[in-house]
């Protein structure tokens, strides 16, 4: 076996002996805090609260709430942000003008409008769709912006030394170009949509994932309360690998394409 | 032999091309020259100084401030159905395949599909991608995704083919190679070439004659016909001849290419 | 950009501002939302003028102030310390790569009840949630800054005979400094976003705890105060600090 390989074979093993260790030592910590603080439970009650959360279906009805709420606000989301991301990408005033002002949507808490949203939607699942909505139109924006912005000239070039009407540009040029960053954007939204949700629940809600940490925390239940989030974090992952690998199929033709 | 493009007193200023220069460049002098049915014409000239202005603007995709260009007696003002353009850079669609980029062009005209496949695979089949049909651009070479823009250029079975540096991305090895497969293709299909190049050698293995061009504002300096006979092998181009001609191109280019090297570039 | 045309842009801005507002006055005003919903601009404009007369305002942002200097500095040394690390040891960074694209994407903010049980209600909950939010992409930018140095520098100091510490001072540090620097606006952004939003979520204390105080006791006027505020604080950190990195880039490159 060449050198190289033989290096990155012998890497790779030790990569993995590394985060097999880290891990061990993830779990002892957590062990150890639960010695010095009294509130804080062991790693395997908070395992094995996970474990009756789900087999129980306690978590069901809850995990249903939050996706939906999440979903919900994605599809609002996906509609207003590449819509207005189109929007900016055509027209160049515009976008001179609004643009710094969508980027510094990054640097400001949203969730500070969550009382506004809910004095106009109520108390809610609406308000939550729309604390949802709100987060994750940022990154679906500046993403399609970008996406247009990034067309490669050359390709313009092409399609109008063959006289190509302006749709068929559109169709055959922008589009298929747009899709990877278009895409990475919803994927990006849609953790933004999912944070959204949780965070409002959190703030107040009677259902969702994030009532349950708020209300299980209010009852001193730490292990379930821990389950749940560690439940969210997983899910999370799921969520991503998904997107990820529907995106990677989409940009199947990316892969060593310098343009 | 009728005069296929006609370059009449054609000259290109850019107003306002923007912050650094702070006012218009003059990219194109005034320049005329005419092509004939089935000639292989080069338009040779220093980095930056215009020529791929001026093919644009035989193209069609830029209009002269001055002058007009004539494409078989018809003036042009836009892409002329006659023409098909190469173009620099990469600039094979990534998202499509081999056959499908080679097919753009046609399918943009309206071509019906099982027709518009045939031809494509005939023309792929032409410039020695057979096989290739159903790779993607990241996975060919870069000779082979030029040869690719050449296929869709000719799918389109224009008469002139406007071609603008297209081997400029590649390697000296693969550049000549490309020559040999061009001029093959040239001859096969009795096209009628203008192209761009900045090399020298490429203009003298591949062209009847060169139109060797001066520094911004760009006129032709000279006219060179390349008296050499085809097939241009090895052993045509490293002739005595051949370099003479060389070396006279050679010298005309050494004042162009200096103002180049000038800040204000005169 | 032309400073002409910077100055239409801002006046655009400007404009766009005055529009939305204008339209917001009028909505209220004719009635077609009510009072309760939607306070004024006017109003909110009396309103934040008198917040910085009275304590409230100037309490809340001390401690808001504080939680997000303590965790920017904390994000900072963590940040950098383990940047160097994990550029001196690749293996521990590839061991914890997955976990550090995990917190990208992940809501990571959702771990602040942990920090709640452990330290309880108040400052120091909310400034380590913000530190592990702020120190990520310290961590991050450091370590591939570091690696990014161009090998020709690195050949350049090498054939000079530099020391190892001379080395990272004089060659390595100063040609990854955008990179840094932008890892450093990145977390300082996320950390001040974080104890903000911790602040408010707990109402532990701030001007997050400001808002969502006067949520409760309906406060309309002072609701729209508060998180004017806090929007005015905000981007006003977010732009000192592109401005800077953005001098840092122009210089360096």
């Amino acid at each position: 076996m060449s050198g190289n390989a033989f290096r990155r074979l012998r890497g790779d093993w030790l990569v993995r002996t590394l985060q097999f260790f880290l891990l061990l030592l993830a779990f002892l910590l957590f062990m150890g805090i639960s010695r010095v603080f009294p509130f804080f439970p062991p790693p395997y009650r908070v395992l094995s609260a996970a474990g009756e959360l789900i087999s129980g279906g306690e978590i069901n009805q809850h995990l249903l709430v939050t996706l939906y709420e999440t979903l919900t606000g994605f599809l609002i989301a996906i509609i207003l942000g590449i819509w207005i991301g189109l929007l900016l990408g055509v027209s160049r005033t515009l976008a001179l003008i609004f643009e710094p002002i969508i980027l510094s949507g990054y640097a400001i808490p949203k969730i500070i409008f969550l009382p506004l949203l809910m004095m106009i939607f109520g108390v809610g699942l609406n308000s939550k769709i729309a604390n949802a909505a709100l987060h994750a139109v940022f990154p679906v924006i500046l993403n399609t912006l970008v996406g247009i912005r990034e067309v490669n000239g050359i390709f313009l070039k092409v399609a109008r030394s063959m006289n190509a009407t302006r749709v068929q540009t559109f169709a055959k040029v922008y589009f298929p170009s747009m899709v990877p960053p278009v895409f990475a954007g919803m994927r990006i939204g849609l953790g933004f949509c999912f944070l959204g949700s949780l965070l409002a629940e959190l703030f107040e809600a009677k259902m969702g994932l994030g009532f349950l940490v708020a209300h299980f925390y209010n009852l001193g239940q730490i292990a379930k309360m821990l389950a749940v989030i560690l439940l969210v974090f997983l899910l999370t992952m799921m969520i991503n690998a998904g997107m990820k690998a529907i995106e990677n199929r989409l940009s199947r033709w990316r892969a060593t394409w310098k343009s | 032999m009728e005069e296929l493009i006609s370059v009449k007193r054609v000259s290109k200023i850019f107003e306002d091309s923007g912050v650094n220069t702070g006012g218009s460049v003059e990219a194109v002098g005034k320049v005329d020259f005419q092509v004939r049915r089935g000639e292989f014409v080069s338009l040779l000239g220093p980095s930056g100084c215009g020529k791929s202005t001026l093919l644009d603007i035989v193209a069609g995709l830029e209009p002269p401030t001055s002058g007009e260009v004539l494409i078989a007696g018809q003036t042009v003002k836009g892409p002329h159905p006659k023409t098909a353009m190469v173009f620099q850079s990469m600039s094979v669609f990534p998202w499509r395949t081999a056959l499908e980029n080679v097919e753009f062009g046609i399918e943009l005209k309206g071509m019906e599909k099982k027709a518009r496949r045939e031809r494509a695979r005939q023309v792929t089949q032409l410039v020695g991608l057979a096989g290739f049909e159903d790779k993607y651009p990241s996975q060919l070479s870069g000779g082979m995704n030029q040869r690719l823009a050449i296929a869709r250029a000719l799918a389109l079975d224009p008469e002139i083919l406007l071609m603008d540096e297209p081997f400029g991305a590649l390697d000296e090895q693969t550049r000549f190679l490309m020559g040999l497969e061009l001029l093959r293709i040239w001859e096969e299909t009795r096209k009628t070439i203008l192209f761009v190049t900045h090399s020298i050698a490429e203009a003298i293995q591949l062209s009847d004659r060169v139109l060797v061009m001066s520094a911004r504002p760009s006129v032709i300096r000279e006219e060179i016909p390349i008296l050499l006979p085809r097939p241009r092998t090895i052993e045509t181009l490293t002739t005595e001849i051949a370099t003479q001609i060389e070396r006279r191109i050679w010298d005309i280019l050494k004042v162009e290419a200096a103002k180049g090297m000038t800040p204000d570039g005169r | 950009m032309a400073v002409s045309e910077r100055i239409k842009v801002k006046a655009g801005q400007a404009a766009a501002l005055l529009l939305f507002l204008g339209v917001l006055e009028w909505l209220v005003r004719k009635r077609f939302v009510s009072v309760l919903v939607l306070s004024p601009p006017s109003a909110v404009a009396m309103k934040m003028l008198e917040d910085l007369q009275g304590r409230e305002l100037w309490t809340s942002l001390q401690v808001t102030a504080m939680e997000f200097l303590l965790a920017a500095l904390i994000s900072f040394v963590v940040g950098s310390f383990f940047g160097i690390v994990f550029f001196r040891f690749r293996i521990i960074r590839s061991a914890l790569e997955p976990l550090l694209l995990a917190f990208y994407s992940a809501p990571t903010i959702l771990l602040y009840p942990v920090f709640l049980t452990l330290f309880g209600l108040g400052s120091p909950a909310v400034v380590s949630m913000a530190v592990v939010l702020g120190s990520i992409p310290i961590m991050v930018n450091v370590s591939v800054g570091l690696a990014g140095v161009e090998p020709i520098f690195v050949k350049l100091g090498r054939s000079l005979n530099a020391g190892p510490w001379l080395m990272f001072r004089k060659v390595m540090l100063p040609a990854a400094t955008p990179t840094i620097f932008t890892g450093l606006r990145l977390g300082f952004t996320y950390a001040l976003v974080a104890v903000i939003a911790v602040e408010f979520i707990t109402f532990s204390g701030g001007l997050g705890k400001l808002v969502s105080w006067r949520y409760f006791l309906f406060d309309t006027e002072g609701l729209f105060s508060a998180i004017a505020f806090i929007i005015l604080i905000a981007s006003l950190m977010n732009r000192l600090l592109q401005r800077t990195e953005d001098r840092i880039r122009k210089r360096w490159t």
